[in-house]
């Protein structure tokens, strides 16, 4: 099964779009001795290469979380912000906010408590209180946050932030430990990459650099079963999604039957991911020169993109299972 | 696959008849009953009436009605290939966008225009059918030409058949169907009815002429049994309209707001079902429109009346469904209601 | 080759974005006996080569354009499969409003014909009465048992619209897809007219994947085929009642040619003098910033591209009754094959912005982009 301490060490780590050095520290000491080869390129992708020969095989899992910028603080230490990837407003207030320095923000709305509020809220009628915590020498304008909760584990459910895509990440690892020592038919480059919540933008130069034959990306995927959920097609705690189909890319069928037929033979449970909304660092490989031929395999997830992400242990061994099932064996034609 | 019932459906709903305009499909109709049928009459609004006699001495005279028509449009006006239009019947307009129609006897091709999604993106409400216009190309149509959605005529799985207009051409096909059997105990006086589109008016003036003892008014009934959308909004519909079923069987129409279906042909009916064997489901209408149900019960000195319907999917779209073991099944009742109907079972 | 059949072919063949192949066997077939060679790129575009008489310069190289129409059609994908029935997400933008009562094909184990339904008018809420069903709203159809549907279809599978091509008489013809398999077309029709012409550069057909979903197919393979220049062809709006816009044109009066940021002036202006040569006037098209078309990306691959746009105007754009002009399609593929056969060796030369300031300065330049 998967290891908990990995997740939990991963998804409590601090790492806003672009400023994802914390975490690829930790990752770099995990997969330490796991890689033939480790670098960081430009964009400040983590490149873990395994094996030789064969294909060239690109994974991919991003580090970065989404999170706040400091645009303006009072005096007293109320301070407004804009977005960094993608916060929904109706799940922020009463949240916290941690700051690279460490320093915590509590979530706030405009004149709340006010039971007559009318509208939905937008990101402008929130601020971070830092008050009584001698905000204006250690907070400034430019500082960059991250949602902070830590991780609780129910059942074969982990329930925490940055999930996406930490737990994309905890996949890529574990699939590492276990390929350690195995005779690979391919080259394995394990990317951990950067700013994928402002654009994949980190995924889109590291593939440019490594210019492999297929990508995979490993990313979440919400799931359409709680009420009234209509942009997706999985469930949670059913096996690894396998992504036919998301707002940026429509997986090629010979990828998609791939990893079918490969989740068949090796009996994983596995179902198919349709979503709407939202797309994966594979979106960006495949545009990437000439076109790279790229999949996703999803880890289902609920809440996605809140402090109480959830997913299930189950989904996420599948998943390392069915990753280590396309990777390991020499590919047919794609 | 019932061939003979999918042929005749077939012909029938390729046959284009716009209300008050039937005579394509009217000529189908008695073409294949005419061996079999006498005292044949078509009267002043077109309507087809006629007798094929039963075997019983003192025979109940029987009325089964079905209507001819369809939904459509008549064409108002035409310039430089585009042609301006009325709608004709109760259309569902959530249907009518960028469909393709037939235009005039001819069945010139027309396409009901439609602007890009990108010209017309946010316009959701329904427009009226007097304000569409069909492209006709080059072509050109004189003003009081009728136009009636092409459907797809095709077998869909076992047992369904899709095509346009199946709310009309299913249950002419099933009373023709009757009609090619042999004698039934009654004698059976069959109705192809005009104009039901626009107020159920070809009925009435076929039930007066007839005066049965007793009716019967083949129709459709539309299906509601698309599955609920999860948790969603489904408790709603469920609860407050029946639930028939495509493939469920003839549905027997305990009422038609405002009418009432007479009490003891509605059990009779039931009962014979039951014993038959025959599957059956029960609906309860309250519509808006007026029904020749309604109509023939209330024609003359008021006749016993009850509406079987055929369950039909999308009834009101270019391309509705029938199920053929519903027809079949429709068939079959009729038969056995043609052969147990007293005079007696229809007292109060 | 009768181009009306070819049409027919083309638009009832299905190829939905990301799922092109059975269109692009169709376009393969096609195109095989009249180029050099075929290729299939990363993407899944097809690419054909059909050779000029150039002979290779000093360095190797040859001056190539790329001619490029989008052989994807809109469609939709199954989201998730309810007994009988699919519920889909799309695939492009395809206009719910006009899809119930239609016809579809479901691209699943083997394909399985369905309607699109919606629920009774009566059973809506009040909210629903009065205005079009949206794309949750609709049903697929499949008049098949559940376990039988469960075993043929999966989520993931594209489904398309199945309607024939008919046609309206004096050469309008109607069907789905001819956005943008019209200009498939056109291009063919050149190709087969190249078959008798001179032409010194080489020519790159491309039939593009996924226009519909942001035109990535035609992004990577201009990447991947580095022409020195490149006319998208792709479908604009045709006049018809209810449509306004300078964007809009006339059916039947000739392919309308595009001006704006996304094509370079001088290209427009040779495309506009090869027409003119054939004594055919193109309407001008105005479209100031994002075309919305290939020429969009293209233009941006590599160190940019010269870039042109040439459109057919159809009417009632992404329904299952796009209408076309015949006419409009055959003139588009003689304005190419004219354009084409008048491109000189030295025609880059031709098509230069503003001459750069001394000769110092061009030379850097070049050096740099070794």
């Amino acid at each position: 099964m998967p290891d908990k301490a990995l997740i939990r060490t991963l998804v409590e780590a601090w790492g806003p779009s672009g400023y994802e050095y914390q975490v690829r520290a930790l990752i770099q000491k995990e997969v330490q001795n796991l890689a033939d080869e480790i670098r960081t390129d430009a964009g400040g992708n983590l490149i873990c290469r395994m094996g030789s020969g064969g294909k060239k095989i690109m994974i991919a899992a991003h580090m970065d979380e989404i999170g706040f910028i400091i645009h303006h603080i009072d005096p007293q230490g109320f301070a407004r912000f804009s977005m960094i990837g993608g916060l929904f407003s109706s799940t922020l207030n009463g949240g916290r906010v941690k700051l690279e320095n460490g320093m915590i923000g509590v979530i706030g709305l405009d004149g709340e408590p006010n039971p007559y509020r009318t509208g939905t809220a937008t990101l402008g009628d929130f601020f971070l209180d830092f008050t009584g915590a001698g905000a204006s020498e250690r907070v400034q304008v430019g500082d960059v946050g991250a949602m902070w909760r830590s991780m609780d584990v129910q059942g074969s459910r982990v329930i925490a932030k940055s999930l996406d895509d930490r737990i994309g990440c905890v996949v890529a690892i574990e699939a590492m430990r276990r390929l350690k020592g195995v005779a690979l038919s391919n080259t394995l480059y394990f990317v951990f990459t950067t700013q994928e919540e402002v654009g994949i933008r980190g995924a889109r130069v590291s593939a440019f650099g490594i210019a492999p034959d297929m990508a995979i990306a490993l990313d979440v995927t919400p799931t359409d079963d709680i009420p009234k959920a209509r942009n997706a097609s999985v469930k949670i705690g059913k096996g690894a999604a396998i992504k036919a189909m998301d707002a940026g890319h429509i997986v090629p069928p010979a990828v998609r039957d791939l990893m079918i037929k490969r989740a068949e033979s090796a009996g994983i449970p596995y179902q198919i991911d349709v979503m709407t909304i939202g797309t994966t660092d594979a979106a960006a490989i495949q545009m990437t020169g000439s076109g790279i031929p790229s999949g996703a395999i999803s880890i289902p997830s609920r809440y996605v993109h809140t402090t109480s992400e959830m997913v299930d242990l189950d989904d996420v061994e599948a998943c390392v299972k069915l990753l280590i099932e396309v990777v390991e064996k020499p590919l047919e034609a794609v | 696959m019932n061939e003979t019932l999918q042929t005749r459906l077939k012909s029938l709903s390729e046959a284009v008849g716009v209300s008050g305009d039937e005579s394509e499909v009217r000529k189908l109709i008695l073409e294949q009953i005419k061996d079999q049928v006498s005292s044949v009459i078509i009267d002043a609004m077109g309507s087809i009436t006629a007798r094929k006699a039963g075997t019983s001495p003192t025979p109940l005279r029987l009325m089964i009605a079905a209507h001819m028509d369809e939904i459509g449009f008549m064409i108002t006006g035409c310039d430089s290939g585009i042609a301006q239009v009325m709608g004709i019947g109760d259309h569902d307009a959530r249907f009518s966008a960028a469909k393709r129609v037939s235009v005039g006897s001819g069945k010139t091709p027309g396409m009901l225009l439609w602007a890009p999604i990108h010209k017309s993106y946010g316009q959701k409400s329904l427009p009226e059918p007097d304000d569409m216009t069909i492209d006709l190309g080059a072509g050109s149509a004189a003003v009081g030409d009728r136009a009636a959605y092409q459907g797809q005529f095709a077998v869909m799985g076992e047992h369904t058949l899709r095509g346009k207009a199946l709310e009309s051409r299913a249950p002419c096909a099933v009373l023709i169907d009757l009609l090619l059997g042999d004698a039934l105990p009654v004698d059976l006086l069959p109705a192809f009815t005009v104009q039901h589109h626009i107020g159920a008016r070809g009925a009435r003036t076929a039930a007066y002429r007839l005066r049965p003892d007793a009716a019967i008014v083949l129709r459709a009934v539309e299906c509601n049994d698309l599955p609920p959308e999860g948790d969603r909004d489904s408790s709603e519909r469920a609860a407050r309209f029946p639930l028939i079923r495509l493939g469920g069987g003839p549905a027997l129409v305990a009422s038609e707001a405002p009418y009432v279906t007479h009490r003891n042909l509605f059990r009779l009916t039931r009962e014979l079902a039951q014993q038959a064997g025959i599957p059956y489901q029960i609906d309860a209408l309250n519509l808006s429109h007026r029904t020749e149900g309604e109509v023939i019960s209330a024609t003359a000195a008021g006749i016993p009346t009850i509406t079987i319907g055929i369950p039909v999917r999308y009834s009101s779209s270019p391309n509705g469904l029938v199920d053929v073991r519903d027809l079949e099944h429709t068939a079959a009742l009729l038969r056995v209601l043609g052969a147990r109907l007293t005079a007696e079972s229809l007292q109060e | 080759m009768d181009l009306k059949q070819h049409l027919k072919t083309l638009v009832e063949q299905h190829g939905p974005s990301g799922f092109e192949a059975p269109v692009g066997r169709v376009i393969q077939e096609a195109w095989s006996p009249l180029v050099d060679s075929l290729e299939i790129g990363k993407s899944g575009s097809l690419i054909a080569l059909k050779r000029g008489t150039q002979t290779d310069s000093s360095d190797g190289t040859r001056r190539r354009i790329m001619l490029c129409a989008h052989m994807d059609e809109i469609g939709m994908i199954v989201r998730e499969v309810r007994g009988t029935f699919l519920k889909v997400s799309r695939l492009g933008g395809i206009d719910a409003r006009i899809l119930p009562g239609l016809p579809v094909l479901v691209h699943g184990r083997e394909p399985v014909p369905g309607l699109i339904g919606i629920v009774p008018q009566p059973t809506l809420s009040s909210e629903n009465q009065g205005v079009y069903a949206a794309l949750d709203d609709l049903y697929v159809d499949l008049c098949l048992p559940p376990e039988r549907v469960a075993a043929l279809v999966r989520v993931g599978d594209p489904i398309t619209v199945d309607l024939p091509m008919i046609e309206l008489g004096n050469g309008l013809l109607v069907g789905k897809a001819m956005d943008d398999r019209a200009c498939v077309a056109a291009i063919t029709a050149c190709l087969e007219q190249l078959q008798s012409r001179k032409h010194e550069w080489d020519v790159l057909a491309v039939a593009a994947v996924q226009e519909e979903t942001g035109s990535r197919g035609a992004a990577v393979e201009a990447y991947h085929l580095q022409p020195d220049i490149a006319i998208a062809l792709d479908v604009t709006y045709g006049q018809q009642p209810g449509v306004s816009g300078a964007d809009v044109h006339k059916l039947g009066g000739n392919p309308p040619l595009s001006l704006g940021a996304n094509f370079h002036p001088a290209l427009f202006e040779a495309i506009k003098a090869a027409s003119e040569r054939l004594e055919l006037t193109l309407p001008i098209d105005p479209l100031p910033g994002h075309s919305g078309t290939d020429a969009w990306v293209i233009q941006t691959a590599r160190e940019g591209i010269p870039s042109a746009l040439l459109n057919i105007p159809i009417r009632n754009m992404h329904t299952a009754i796009e209408t076309v002009d015949l006419k409009d399609i055959e003139r588009a593929g003689r304005v190419l094959t004219e354009f084409i056969t008048g491109l000189k060796p030295d025609f880059l030369s031709a098509i230069q912005w503003d001459k750069a300031p001394s000769e110092k300065d061009s030379q850097e330049g070049e050096k740099k982009d070794e």
